[in-house]
């Protein structure tokens, strides 16, 4: 039988070759994408895999409990001591450190160039076995870096004094790839004598760098969104698949029923089926296979989660290529027998076909109640778990939508049936309505990515638009140094000359002004430095701006008229959302940024700002160039020197010489890479779905060669036919992703008003009409393209069926 | 041995609300051409799959050469349609993607027999009908008798000891229906197969040696034809 099998598969006739070519093209496309997918799944993987190096290393601690774990205060992870070696201003004591064992020194900072992080680490060599990165041999000498290529590429085409200026030493070599994330990554390793790095705060003594994997805040959501999109995309291709080795079934049916008539068995019927679904399926693997290796520099290219991954690591894997080659062609088989059911038990050709029941009304019902669902969950107060009920709202919506889908159809289909005239809407409508279920099958996969697309357009650009919008928008682009977390707890900043220094460096470069903030004197009853936790009612010393200085950003409030200095929220322009950035900030001395509640404070007579510290610095700069000179100034005179103990500190403490817009970029950066994934896996489902509706309408018309041949026979125009295809096709395609797509939009606006009051939508609908048009006109496309099968399909001289 | 090859006794079956039969019951003696007749929706075509052992009565006994036929399951009776039955149907019977040798071919390759032999079984078939020159024709290329002349010749290639025939000249004009049925007959005869004939053209019905008509589900066996 597998003869057989092969037989009609390959040398059954011209009907037999386009049902092959059909079915392998098909396949074909689907493992094309898989594979792609599971390439980049696998390079993500590698990714999240990679040593953190710049991740806590291992430091040496004393035996005895910090004073701060005692009062309560979380103790370290790496043990119960104070970190040896480490002065109380931050600094190293660098024969403490050595005689306690310490192999090297280690200072991680983050940087920003344009808007891109950029990582530094300056080590010294304590010993000759002094730890140091992946891949790399040695620690850099004193005056000397490693730099990735991307920010050796940056080195070499900006001008010193925007970026390299910031780096002493000079370029020895490049970090290898095993110490990086992306071939976009900005990293630099630096080397320092030991007495340098020693001086410098922040600075820890180590004795080995961290082995750990970088598990970032996102890391879990891609891990899920990689797996959801998965499943999202494998739904059409599967879609597809079984309708491709589905074509022409039912005259397939006929023909395995007169093969049972004459005494096939169940079994022979089934292995006749199962080998021409097998070659169709391991044709189309290995071509799209094929394909996919012809593609695969392409696919490197492919930027999912807002970095490009190492081509190398671009691979779906032997794993990967040995479960597509064998299970697609297997599962195809398998699926080709299931279908068989009703013909194994029927060796008649004639089937008594029953019309399915009609689709009712209670398919909403899911709809709805994950529509309820969702606005439960986001009017939920934010300290509950509105997760747990978010979620499967948001799930179960999605799969009302699809749930729905037939019962759209048939009302859509009655509609049709209703308000047009003519043989082709009724021939259509009525199609429709006999089997809504079959027929909107075609179109879930787009349906599906309809909701998604429009949900996610929805959402994530309105969140990334309002951090930066609105009152907000003036401080996008300005600068934001805190000097006052430099210690052990220590509120300290610049002194009064090192600021008038600073100033006045940076007031004389072309576009940029400078507005410092001063430290008020300490308040009474309690210093940090005393090891035990501030009594209760105790006030931070305030802090004060000058009235003319402020004036240059208006954003930040505005004084009383009169009014030389004025009391300011400082510690608010620090925070790390800037969606709970509450302006204005002037005269007032804490803002809650939960609420935006303001505590009003006023200024004591006579105050001098020029005997104060300075604790904050906003830097504004008229361009992109000269906000890099003002930071590379900064990096070099006035760095800011806060010890970081892993990456993902920055975003959390957002303390860094960053600008508004680069902290709201730190945040929207996520927004942006996980809607660029999701409408990376959308895209690819749309362009799968569409493949499908291909399939489906060719393999419809293949299947009513015969009434079609016979209607223009009896005297039907084509073009009636070809409305009455085209109806078929684009009537639930166009009534359930309307459906769908309300469905996300209003899910997406109940989030927004919800959960971000004040904020309105930042819908794209330019970007989203261009998008939907495309795949509405590819749709149509290619329905219009099978126009010309219909045509030659049904030419007279074919009206012989035996 | 029993004078009748094929009995069907007091046979009902029904699809969904419609009864096709009620209470037929007919007997077939070896050798002999039976015709079963009757008006459109009679249930004539329903009382030949029921004794074909396609369909099985709801209620009623078919026996097949003093065997229970409806007691059978489905392996058995597909093994009993394809060793010791032959089809022959209006159309639809051919499979589109084989050549007519390979059609003719097919009930031995479907019972195992080696490639060889049972293309060397099938090609005289195809010459004794006058086929030769079609062998490689596919169902598509071949006329409405000649397409009914292979389904002949695939009926009777493996030497079936009943035939059955469903309408075998309902989509052919009369000269070639009657070229077809002259085959049938004569085939039949020599090789000495009995042949169970549903036709509601009484033309048709003229080549059998005996008649039965069928009315509202029930077979009503004519006086000149009574079973003795």
């Amino acid at each position: 039988m597998i003869r057989m099998g092969m037989r009609l598969t390959l040398r059954g006739g011209r009907e037999a070759v386009i049902r092959l070519i059909v079915t392998t093209l098909a396949v074909a496309v689907g493992v094309t994408v898989m594979l792609g997918v599971f390439s980049l799944f696998n390079a993500y993987q590698n990714t999240t895999a990679r040593q953190c190096w710049e991740c806590s290393p291992t430091t040496i601690r004393s035996a005895s409990a910090p004073a701060s774990a005692s009062a309560g205060g979380t103790a370290s992870p790496q043990g119960p001591g104070r970190p040896v070696g480490v002065n109380p201003d931050g600094t190293v004591d660098l024969a403490a450190a050595q005689q306690a064992g310490a192999k090297e020194l280690w200072n991680f900072s983050q940087d920003f160039f344009q808007g891109t992080e950029l990582r530094r680490l300056d080590l010294a060599a304590l010993t000759a076995d002094a730890p140091t990165l992946p891949g790399m041999s040695t620690v850099p000498a004193p005056g000397q870096y490693y730099v990735s290529p991307a920010l050796s590429h940056l080195l070499a085409t900006v001008p010193g004094d925007e970026l390299g200026d910031r780096f002493p030493g000079h370029r020895v070599g490049l970090i290898p790839r095993t110490a990086l994330y992306s071939p976009d990554e900005l990293a630099i390793v630096i080397g320092h004598a030991p007495q340098e790095l020693a001086s410098r705060q922040a600075t820890k003594p180590i004795t080995a760098m961290s082995t750990a994997k970088e598990v970032k805040g996102t890391t879990t959501i891609y891990r899920f969104a990689f797996a959801f999109g998965t499943v999202a995309l494998l739904l059409p291709i599967i879609i597809m698949v079984g309708t491709a080795t589905r074509l022409s079934a039912a005259r397939r049916e006929e023909r395995y029923a007169a093969m049972r008539l004459v005494g096939a068995t169940p079994r022979q019927v089934a292995t006749v089926a199962s080998v021409e679904s097998f070659v169709g399926a391991a044709c189309g693997a290995v071509l799209g296979t094929l394909a996919y290796l012809a593609l695969s520099s392409q696919v490197t290219k492919v930027n999912v989660t807002g970095t490009r991954f190492f081509p190398s690591e671009v691979s779906p894997g032997l794993l990967g290529y040995l479960g597509v080659l064998i299970l697609v062609p297997a599962v195809s088989a398998f699926a080709a027998v299931r279908s068989l059911r009703r013909v194994q038990y029927d060796p008649l050709a004639v089937t008594r076909r029953a019309t399915p029941k009609p689709p009712t009304v209670k398919r909403l019902i899911p709809l709805l109640l994950g529509v309820a669902l969702f606005v439960v969950a986001v009017n939920l107060p934010a300290t509950s778990n509105a997760g747990g009920v978010t979620y499967p709202s948001l799930i179960l919506t999605m799969w009302g939508v699809v749930l729905a889908g037939p019962w759209v159809t048939m009302w859509s289909s009655r509609l049709l049936a209703r308000i047009g005239g003519g043989a082709a809407t009724m021939l259509a409508a009525r199609r429709l309505a006999d089997d809504p279920r079959a027929t909107f099958r075609t179109v879930a996969g787009v349906t599906v990515a309809v909701f998604v697309g429009t949900a996610v357009a929805g959402v994530l650009p309105t969140a990334v638009a309002a951090e930066t919008s609105g009152q907000r928008a003036p401080l996008t682009d300005v600068l934001r140094l805190r000097y006052d977390l430099g210690g052990q707890g220590e509120k300290v900043g610049l002194s009064p000359d090192q600021a008038a220094a600073t100033l006045h460096d940076l007031r004389a470069m072309p576009g940029v002004s400078a507005i410092p903030i001063y430290l008020g004197a300490a308040a009474p009853g309690w210093t940090p430095a005393s090891g035990t936790p501030p009594p209760p009612g105790w006030q931070p010393p305030p802090d004060y701006v000058s009235c003319a200085e402020a004036a240059a950003l208006p954003a930040l409030g505005s004084c009383a008229p009169g009014q030389t200095v004025s009391v300011i929220a400082a510690d608010e322009l620090f925070i790390d959302n800037p969606l709970m950035l509450h302006l204005p900030v002037l005269g007032y001395s804490d803002v809650d940024p939960t609420n935006g509640h303001s505590t009003a404070a006023t200024v004591p007579p006579a105050i001098d700002l020029g005997k104060l510290q300075v604790t904050t610095l906003m830097v504004a700069a008229s361009s992109p160039a000269a906000l890099e000179r003002a930071r590379t100034y900064l990096d070099i005179h006035a760095p800011v020197l806060i010890g970081m103990a892993s990456p993902d500190e920055w975003s959390t403490n957002a303390a860094g010489p960053m600008t508004f817009g680069e902290v709201a970029s730190v945040r929207g950066a996520q927004y942006r890479a996980a809607q660029q994934m999701i409408m990376f896996v959308v895209g690819l489902t749309m362009f799968v779905a569409g493949c499908g509706i291909a399939v489906a309408t060719a393999g419809s018309l293949v299947e009513r060669k015969r009434p079609f041949t016979l209607l223009r026979l009896s005297g039907t125009p084509l073009r009636t036919l070809r409305r009455v295809v085209f109806l078929e096709s684009a009537l639930p395609l166009f009534a359930v992703s309307v459906l769908s797509g309300l469905s996300a939009y209003a899910m997406a606006l109940i989030a927004v008003r919800s959960l971000a009051k004040g904020v309105s939508m930042s819908f794209p609908l330019g970007t989203y009409s261009v998008a939907v048009s495309v795949v509405v006109v590819a749709a149509l496309g290619v329905i219009l393209g099978s126009m010309t099968l219909l045509s030659r399909m049904t030419r007279s001289e074919y009206a012989r069926f035996e | 041995m029993s004078e009748f090859i094929l009995e069907a006794r007091d046979v009902h079956r029904a699809f969904g609300q419609t009864q096709a039969l009620r209470g037929a019951s007919i007997a077939v003696r070896r050798g002999e051409i039976l015709s079963i007749m009757g008006p459109s929706g009679s249930g004539k075509s329903t009382l030949l799959h029921c004794l074909a052992g396609i369909y099985t009565p709801n209620q009623g006994e078919v026996w097949f050469d003093g065997a229970r036929v409806d007691k059978l399951g489905e392996t058995k009776r597909t093994e009993l349609r394809r060793d010791a039955f032959g089809f022959v149907f209006q159309f639809g019977q051919l499979v589109p993607e084989l050549t007519a040798l390979d059609n003719v071919a097919l009930p031995l390759l479907l019972a195992k027999q080696p490639r060889r032999q049972a293309y060397a079984q099938a090609a005289p078939w195809l010459e004794r009908l006058g086929l030769e020159e079609h062998g490689d024709h596919r169902s598509g290329e071949l006329s409405g008798g000649q397409a009914q002349r292979v389904a002949l010749a695939r009926a009777l290639v493996h030497k079936p000891r009943v035939l059955f025939a469903d309408e075998p000249t309902g989509a052919l004009d009369t000269l070639t229906g009657e070229a077809v049925m002259d085959l049938l007959v004569t085939a039949a005869r020599e090789e000495g197969t009995t042949v169970v004939l549903v036709t509601h053209d009484a033309r048709v019905a003229a080549y059998a040696d005996r008649e039965v008509i069928v009315r509202d589900g029930r077979a009503i066996t004519t006086p000149s034809s009574a079973v003795a």
